[in-house]
């Protein structure tokens, strides 16, 4: 009743950013990935569905198959790690709650590569572990353990841990507490009443946090690059590649690709979780 | 509901730890006299003298915080302009337009960072901060809109009636009332906005130019050819002044909260 | 005298549904007037409308003879305690009460005179300084009342400002409330569905349904004369029944209803006529011999203990039912015993029966 049902002008400025500076950048980059390449202009205006022919060719199958696996294996990683920790989290007293929880943002206000760096050092031949375990003489030669698939999906957990944890952890706080009693009180065990009713109850917590830590994954080139190397790169490297070779409409497709991912995994949360938005992220 | 047990809490610090550990690593290597290797070959600040000496991260520098400042400042006018109207109104495009407003943060970077390259490359915007500073707005706005429309929603907007029938007029009771009420989640979703601006890699790597290089696409440059103790050093300046930042907060806070306990509990 | 506040035929629609269905209605200098109705009546937005916060799209309201229909709220000198109190959460309880004051320009030492004096009134003294977010619902309540009465308003408007309390909290409020408009010579729109509250509080009480008004008058007249089945239903517990009018002679009226005939005290209804009968329970005597004033018999079906009172309920020869509260004179009847049921002419209430 008290909603006003007119256009409000304030809105304005940000429709007409997503207007001009969404909905066109992405328009416009679709219509490119339709078009041919072309060495001297970068593409001509003629239509063709080459692109996304030679996308789905033999060629890039595997390398789309290790793209989704590295961000689906870093997706479960996430979730293994960070659901137990939201859990427990939430029981904590309130003080010792707002300090974890400080913890966990910090490294959201601290820089990404900076983070990466540590795990290179921590990893490569002459790292820290390599060091160690040669000091103790565990080891005589060193692990490879840098620039491999496993050294990206590290890299990438390490990334986004938080984005899984916050919104679990929004669930997990306003979970009742007494529906969980009372499913006890009724006779579940503690496992039983924790998978069907707290497990149930945080699925859009979960939900909203696995398209949180997928989702940049497939584009996130720059850990495949630096800790993964040429053996596990990603879509995202590919298409950095292409940009590179200067070969945009199929840069595109390959974007395009990515995008529609992307968005089938956000209708999914959608269809799931009944919400709009994210659970978790303001 | 019972509290964690000790186990549970062992694993929440062996999270923290392990989430801490690649930035303890860095900080720590940061005054290893070494120049390359993981042998702690004696204490030194020779990197930091040497970054200093060197001056080749400050230009970029100056661009992320120019940048950084510049983006959250317009994200935080444009989205809570929107998020002030949208949180009370129902409207029939309103869901269109949200989930385009927020789909910058919702897709992988990388589209976006090639879509505003190939658009801006279209009109002919090519290098300087302008396509940075429009490229950064884009993905900044979602943040302070989605923080400052949960507050405004929070807020009873019989709060505003009330000033106006106190003798406010629409001006003023927007300036008394709810501005200082949404304003701390203004400034943090300004904050944030700032911090994922000067965290930028990927979508920058493709609008930087030679006037506008970043201090993260310059970082990113030189780790492609290895760790070099003086980044090192400047990972360990720029998370010093960021937990700086977040440590005095946390103090004001806390002190006003200490002040204000003791006035409650008279 | 001219009243300080008059409303001539207000209308007001919601997305093409009619709330407000044409109300007019005037508020003395020094009244207390209560909108009385269930919830979706339309009386919130008829304060709405007084405030300032709503236009009504036809009708006026007149603020001492002029029309201030266009007025926003901020020209007006009416304030408001609202429902959920909407205290400023980031003040803290004396610059929530100085809000308006500082919005007038009053002098700070004048400013902080009136804050100290207020407060002391609602007897929140000592708890300028305390953040309104910490405080207790009765003293955000005492906050709100303070708010709005320190700026002297011409007109207090009310929203359901005890809804929210406990009972007995709710009772004590009601006091200091009254106290305090009675003491300042405040002029009050009070809106509540509580018709205990409004009875208590008001000098006039407007009872509403559906964006109308049913009967507008005082406490007494409403709840011992009510113009209708709504308004004898809606205040207080009633026995109603339709009946019709048998003949008026020497200032009582008989009335033929099913089940015996009742007298009532000449409230001017022709002979013939269909009329509405409103009994209130304590007014309903039972007796197991047949005593003066009875008018039919029934057998007692239950009894219920509520303390200070016992309601019964009487079984009568058609079918129907009539309560009682009152206790008989001698011996309390028994489940099952055959009762006499009287009632004094003078508490019998007649109202025009609107369907036939």
């Amino acid at each position: 009743m008290k909603q006003e049902k007119s256009f409000p002008k304030f809105l304005l400025p940000m429709y007409l950013w997503a207007v001009l500076l969404v909905a066109l950048p992405l328009g416009y980059f679709i219509f490119l990935s339709f078009l041919k390449q072309d060495m001297t202009y970068g593409f001509t205006l003629s239509f063709t569905l080459d692109n996304y022919k030679r996308i789905f060719s033999g060629d890039y199958q595997d390398m789309m198959l290790r793209s989704v696996a590295i961000s689906g294996l870093t997706t479960l990683l996430c979730f293994t790690v960070g659901y137990p920790f939201s859990y427990i989290m939430s029981r904590l007293s309130g003080r010792a709650r707002s300090v974890v929880m400080l913890l966990i943002v910090i490294p959201f206000y601290t820089n990404s590569l900076l983070r990466t760096t540590g795990i290179i050092t921590l990893l490569s031949s002459n790292g820290l572990i390599n060091t160690l375990l040669t000091h103790w003489g565990w080891i005589k030669e060193p692990l490879s353990l840098l620039y491999t698939p496993g050294a990206t999906v590290v890299g990438m957990v390490y990334s986004l841990l938080p984005f899984m944890i916050l919104p679990c952890y929004s669930v997990c706080q306003k979970l009742d507490r007494q529906t969980v009693e009372a499913a006890r009180d009724l006779g579940a065990s503690r496992v039983r009443s924790f998978f069907t009713v707290t497990l149930p109850l945080t699925l859009p917590g979960i939900l909203s946090g696995c398209v949180l830590t997928f989702v940049p994954t497939i584009g996130m080139f720059f850990i495949s690059d630096l800790l993964g190397g040429a053996r596990s790169s990603m879509l995202g490297n590919i298409i950095n590649q292409q940009i590179n070779g200067r070969n945009l409409p199929f840069a595109a497709a390959l974007s395009v690709v990515m995008l529609a991912m992307a968005l089938l995994f956000i209708g999914i949360y959608r269809a799931f979780s009944g919400k709009s938005e994210l659970e978790g992220i303001a | 509901m019972e509290k964690p047990s000790v186990w549970g809490k062992l694993y929440l610090a062996l999270i923290l730890f392990l989430l801490y550990l690649p930035i303890l690593v860095v900080a720590a290597y940061s005054f290893n006299a070494a120049s390359s290797g993981a042998q702690w070959t004696g204490f030194t600040l020779s990197w930091y003298k040497k970054l200093l000496e060197e001056g080749k991260y400050t230009q970029p520098l100056l661009h992320s915080i120019e940048l950084g400042l510049l983006s959250a400042f317009l994200a935080g006018v444009i989205g809570t302009a929107a998020a002030l109207s949208a949180a009370t109104r129902a409207f029939k495009t309103k869901g269109v337009f949200e989930s385009l407003s927020m789909l910058p943060i919702m897709i992988p970077e990388i589209i976006l960072g090639i879509s505003f390259m190939s658009m801006f490359a279209l009109v002919g915007l090519r290098g300087g901060m302008l396509p940075l500073v429009l490229a950064h707005t884009t993905f900044c706005i979602p943040y302070v809109y989605i923080i400052v429309k949960g507050r405004i929603r929070d807020l009873d907007p019989s709060v505003i009636e009330a000033a106006r029938t106190l003798g406010a007029t629409k001006i003023r009771a927007f300036l008394t009332v709810t501005l200082p009420i949404i304003l701390p989640a203004v400034l943090s979703g300004c904050l944030l906005s700032f911090a994922m601006s000067f965290d930028d890699v990927i979508i920058s790597s493709y609008l930087r130019g030679p006037t506008s290089e970043l201090l993260p696409t310059k970082i990113y440059a030189a780790l492609k050819l290895g760790v070099t103790p003086d980044v090192n050093a400047l990972f360990t300046l720029i998370l010093g002044v960021m937990l700086l930042l977040v440590a005095t907060m946390a103090v004001t806070l806390q002190i006003r909260k200490i002040l204000q306990r003791k006035v409650d509990a008279q | 005298m001219e009243p300080i506040l008059a409303l001539r035929g207000i209308r007001k629609a919601f997305s093409g549904q009619a709330i407000l269905k044409g109300i007019d209605l005037s508020v003395e200098q020094g009244g207390f007037v209560t909108l009385l109705g269930p919830s979706g009546c339309g009386k919130t937005t008829l304060l709405r409308i007084i405030s300032g916060l709503l236009r009504p799209e036809e009708g006026k309201v007149f603020f001492r003879g002029e029309d201030i229909t266009a007025l926003p709220p901020e020209k007006r000198n009416f304030t408001t305690v609202f429902q959920g109190y909407s205290l400023f959460p980031h003040m803290n309880v004396a610059q929530n009460v100085a809000y308006g004051l500082k919005l007038r320009r009053i002098p700070v030492p004048e400013r902080r005179e009136r804050v100290a004096q207020t407060l002391r009134m609602v007897r929140m003294e000592g708890m300028e300084k305390r953040r309104v977010t910490q405080l207790s619902g009765g003293q955000q309540q005492r906050v709100a009342i303070a708010r709005a009465v320190v700026l002297n308003p011409d007109v207090l408007l009310l929203d359901e400002p005890l809804g929210a309390l406990d009972l007995k909290l709710r009772r004590e409020m009601q006091a200091e409330l009254k106290e305090l408009a009675s003491r300042l010579r405040l002029s009050c729109v009070y809106i509540t569905h509580d018709q205990e509250e409004a009875l208590n509080l008001s000098t006039k009480i407007i009872v509403m349904n559906e964006g109308k008004i049913m009967q507008t008058g005082t406490p007494d007249e409403v709840f011992n004369h009510p113009a209708n089945r709504f308004t004898a239903d809606f205040i207080g517990d009633s026995n109603l029944y339709e009946g019709t009018v048998e003949k008026t002679r020497d200032g009582v009226c008989a009335v033929t209803l099913p089940f015996g005939t009742v007298f009532a005290a000449d409230q001017g209804f022709a002979a013939g006529q269909k009329v509405g009968v409103c009994i209130r329970p304590d007014d309903v005597e039972l007796e197991k011999s047949s005593a003066a004033g009875s008018f039919c018999r029934g057998v007692v079906e239950s009894r219920a203990y509520f303390g200070s009172v016992e309601k019964t309920t009487v079984r009568l020869a058609d079918g129907g039912v009539i309560h009682s509260n009152r206790r008989s004179a001698g011996e309390q009847p028994a489940v099952g015993d055959e009762v006499c049921v009287g009632v004094s002419p003078s508490r019998v209430a007649l109202f025009r029966e609107e369907r036939v």
